[in-house]
């Protein structure tokens, strides 16, 4: 009885659990846009009609997001798929602060008071990144140190919530390396030793750490052998069913969306074409790219 | 309990060249509760692009689709929130086809238990309503911890089945549901929507087979027939 | 001053200290240091980047705690230089002899006596008053470099507070060897708002860091950046709930010349007998207690 009530003290409760609501939007992002270069009078209004390339003709600039708009609820899965450079992996990485939006809006029912996260301090934004948000990049020697442990790859993100127990933190480490299939007795081997599916498994018990409600998931099962890859979708699947946390996947592959997404967009050349329910999107897309994206489909 | 009105759908298809498809045109009609509406017609006709526009697999073009949901009341699925469609996905409208498409590599027994889970089954118990339902349908218990891409036609068409009725729905959608069965099998499938039509689920469905749809059918809705009738009186008011 | 009247075996080291600018660096320089100096005592623990000027000695000998010295300098300050403990190592006469010839201030080997001490790697074992300022000597100012190799995101994370990856390093050490395993120059959180370096002084040292009563500046001259600990300010050194900060044991050791037990002790060999010996690390604080006369 006495571990039962000193285990459930240990792992506090995420404060942002209590205020989120199931028919509230988590997450809300208006216009968000990603330019790499200053722009001109021919593509200052980027949202405006249909682009041959994500890049202005005129002037070089690379609109790698044009003024996007989406939402995300709690516990749902949101589908981003497009060709490489349509923009959907910039888009994540703005969204978890890597890269810099242009201009836009981002806000988080769980933290109203701080408005457009966008414009919010480097600090504000490294708490949503340490308590709010996982990330699992496509290649995990962007999400991971390969070369300390792997429960210390997970604990460093525990450190960052102001964790400062050894021993407390090495058994949530252990839980949730557990979660995802590593065996204890490799916990404190470096990812470097462990192959590609491991690694994302990692990485995934890694953005888990500090229970977020929003996992962004970009290529995560691009590379991986399909029997591997298989094992990894169904991960995540029971990790938003046990968990109920909302993610945004990203994929060129349809079949990984096919078997996430509740809801999926289509980008191209750094806009949405299309956004729906996954099964409409890919039975009846009413865009003629995502028409053709679909009949590609082998 | 499902009322269909002025229902169109328009395919536009802009692959090689800009083609328009209509399958079906302003379709309605109305199904009580607990009552099986049989659409038939000749194949190609349309009939499942209708079920696929009730469970918002396709977008409608134009009009309603009323339904009596129990959670949100009355809703036109043709315009509802993506949102409230996921809902009713989950708790009230279950679709069946032939095809299987599930995650590679899950057994049958999880492929069919995880349609309790987001409903608040715990694990265990979800597994073991599970398994009642293959046994149900006769699925080998040899292959109940196995994968369903390495079943039969037959066997997929009911693990289908199984993920369709076990979360027992107020309206169930049936795109040829018997159509690689055995006939033994087959027997036990009707007996079970009978089942489920006496404790009050909706049903609306396209069935190959004649006796089928003889024996689980309230009614009929012929779209042949309603295409024919509708071109009649189209050229009758234009004199 | 007896200092400057040394004879040089070099003749250009006899031209008279006047041919210099006092205390070696010109006004401006001075200035310059003792501007930076003072933000870094406004931002305890803060690195503040300045112009490390070129000195007769190389960058990477104590060049950064030397500018400190000069720019402090005033013509009544009493010196002592120290290298690891020793008042007479190479290092330490040649800096020492630097400042009195160009400057004229008095030099000292007791620390009490001092009014400025420049050190490296270690800290006296006489607690320093609030009238002593100690100057120590900075081989790598960043705490974070052994975890982050980039400058641009090392200052980042000290904007952020983003230490994660240094208590990382500690955890890792906790993994591989059981405990917690760094030693000399242990990392310090400094006013509970920035990780600090404390030089390679060994932990026995860094509580004197701690609610001190003199102020200790840090100069890093290779890598250009002062910084500070002014008086009574919290220094502690970063540690675990459960895996705590312990400093040098030397448990049933004492010094072979003075016989103490309560100081920093150096291992050595005795050249006659090959046994392992101990004694003082600060030398000029061991010959004291053995009641000597320092100069």
């Amino acid at each position: 009885m006495i571990q039962v009530t000193e285990h459930a003290a240990e792992r506090a409760v995420p404060t942002w659990t209590a205020r989120i609501r199931a028919d509230e939007k988590l997450l809300e992002v208006r216009g968000l846009t990603k330019r790499y270069g200053p722009g001109c009078s021919s593509c200052h209004q980027p949202e405006t009609g249909e682009w041959h390339s994500s890049r202005c003709p005129r002037c070089g600039t690379i609109w790698a997001c044009r003024s996007l708009d989406f939402h995300l609820y709690p516990g749902e899965i949101l589908g981003v798929v497009g060709e490489s450079g349509s923009g959907k992996s910039t888009m994540v990485k703005c969204l978890y602060f890597d890269e810099e939006a242009t201009s836009g809006e981002m806000t988080l029912s769980v933290c109203p008071g701080d408005g457009n996260l966008l414009q919010a301090s480097s600090q504000r934004k490294r708490y949503v990144r340490n308590h709010l948000m996982g990330m699992v990049y496509q290649n995990p020697y962007l999400g991971l140190r390969m070369n300390f442990s792997s429960s210390g790859n997970v604990a460093e993100k525990l450190f960052a919530a102001s964790q400062f127990h050894v021993g407390r933190v090495r058994r949530r480490a252990a839980e949730l390396l557990e979660r995802v299939e590593i065996p204890l007795a490799r916990m404190d081997e470096p990812p470097a030793r462990f192959s590609g599916g491991m690694q994302q498994r990692v990485q995934i018990s890694r953005a888990l750490a500090n229970d977020p409600p929003i996992l962004l998931l970009d290529e995560v099962t691009t590379g991986l052998d399909l029997s591997v890859q298989a094992r990894v979708l169904d991960l995540i699947r029971s990790i938003r069913r046990e968990l109920g946390v909302a993610m945004i996947v990203v994929s060129h592959d349809l079949g990984v969306i096919r078997m996430l997404a509740d809801r999926t967009m289509v980008m191209r050349h750094g806009a949405i074409v299309e956004h729906g329910l996954t099964d409409q999107i890919l039975e009846d897309p009413q865009h003629p790219y995502t028409q053709l994206l679909v009949h590609s489909l082998l | 309990m499902l009322t269909v009105e002025n229902l169109s759908k328009t395919f536009e298809l802009a692959l090689t060249h800009r083609m328009t498809v209509r399958p079906f045109d302003s379709v309605s009609f109305h199904v009580p509760k607990g009552h099986f509406l049989g659409i038939v017609g000749p194949s190609g006709i349309g009939k499942s692009s209708i079920l696929k526009c009730i469970y918002r697999t396709y977008l409608p073009t134009t009009g309603n689709i009323y339904y009596e949901s129990e959670r949100l009341g009355p809703i036109d699925l043709a315009q509802a929130d993506e949102r409230d469609i996921l809902l009713l996905r989950q708790t009230e409208i279950s679709y069946v086809t032939q095809f299987l498409r599930v995650i590679p590599r899950v057994p049958a027994v999880d492929v069919v238990a995880e349609r309790l889970l987001p409903l608040g089954w715990p694990e265990d118990r979800a597994r073991g309503e599970a398994r009642a339902m293959l046994e149900r349908l006769r699925i080998p218990p040899a292959l109940w911890d196995a994968f369903p891409a390495t079943f039969s036609g037959g066997e997929q068409q009911r693990i289908n089945l199984a993920r369709a009725l076990i979360v027992k729905p107020r309206l169930l959608i049936l795109d040829e549901p018997t159509a690689s069965l055995d006939p033994e099998t087959k027997e036990i499938v009707i007996g079970f929507l009978r089942d489920m039509k006496r404790e009050g689920t909706t049903m609306v469905g396209v069935f190959h087979d004649r006796d089928a749809m003889a024996r689980l059918a309230d009614e009929v809705f012929d779209l042949a027939d309603w295409n024919r009738r509708r071109a009649e009186a189209f050229h009758a008011y234009n004199g | 001053m007896e200092a400057a009247r040394i004879e040089h075996t070099r003749p250009w080291m006899n031209r008279p200290a006047a041919a210099y600018n006092f205390a070696f660096l010109d006004e401006g320089s001075k200035r310059e240091i003792r501007r930076k100096t003072l933000k870094a005592v406004a931002i305890p623990g803060y690195q503040v980047p300045f112009a490390s000027r070129e000195l007769p000695i190389a960058r990477g000998w104590g060049t950064g705690g030397l500018q400190l010295t000069l720019s402090l300098l005033g013509p009544n300050d009493v010196v002592k230089v120290i290298d690891q403990g020793h008042d007479d190592s190479v290092n330490a006469v040649s800096i020492r002899r630097l400042i009195a010839e160009t400057s004229g201030a008095a030099t000292t080997e007791d620390t009490a006596k001092a009014t400025l001490i420049q050190s490296r790697h270690r800290i006296p074992e006489e607690r320093l008053r609030a009238d002593q300022i100690l100057v120590l000597q900075v081989p790598q100012p960043e705490p974070l470099r052994r975890v982050e190799r980039s400058e641009r995101l090392t200052r980042r994370k000290h904007a952020e507070m983003d230490y994660s990856a240094m208590w990382l390093a500690l955890y890792e050490g906790i993994v591989r060897w059981g405990d917690i395993t760094l030693g000399a120059d242990y990392p310090v959180m400094v006013h509970g708002r920035y990780i600090m370096a404390p030089t390679p002084i060994p932990r026995w040292d860094n509580e004197k860091l701690h609610q001190a009563e003199h102020l200790t500046l840090f100069g890093a001259g290779r890598e250009k950046k002062i910084y500070a600990v002014p008086p009574y300010t919290d220094v502690i050194p970063l540690q675990f709930e459960d895996y705590r900060f312990r400093k040098e044991s030397f448990d049933g050791k004492a010094c072979r010349h003075c016989g103490s037990t309560d100081t920093f002790l150096d291992e050595t060999t005795d050249e006659a007998t090959g046994f392992t010996v101990y004694q003082c690390s600060d030398t000029a604080f061991c010959r004291k207690r053995r009641g000597e006369e320092l100069p």
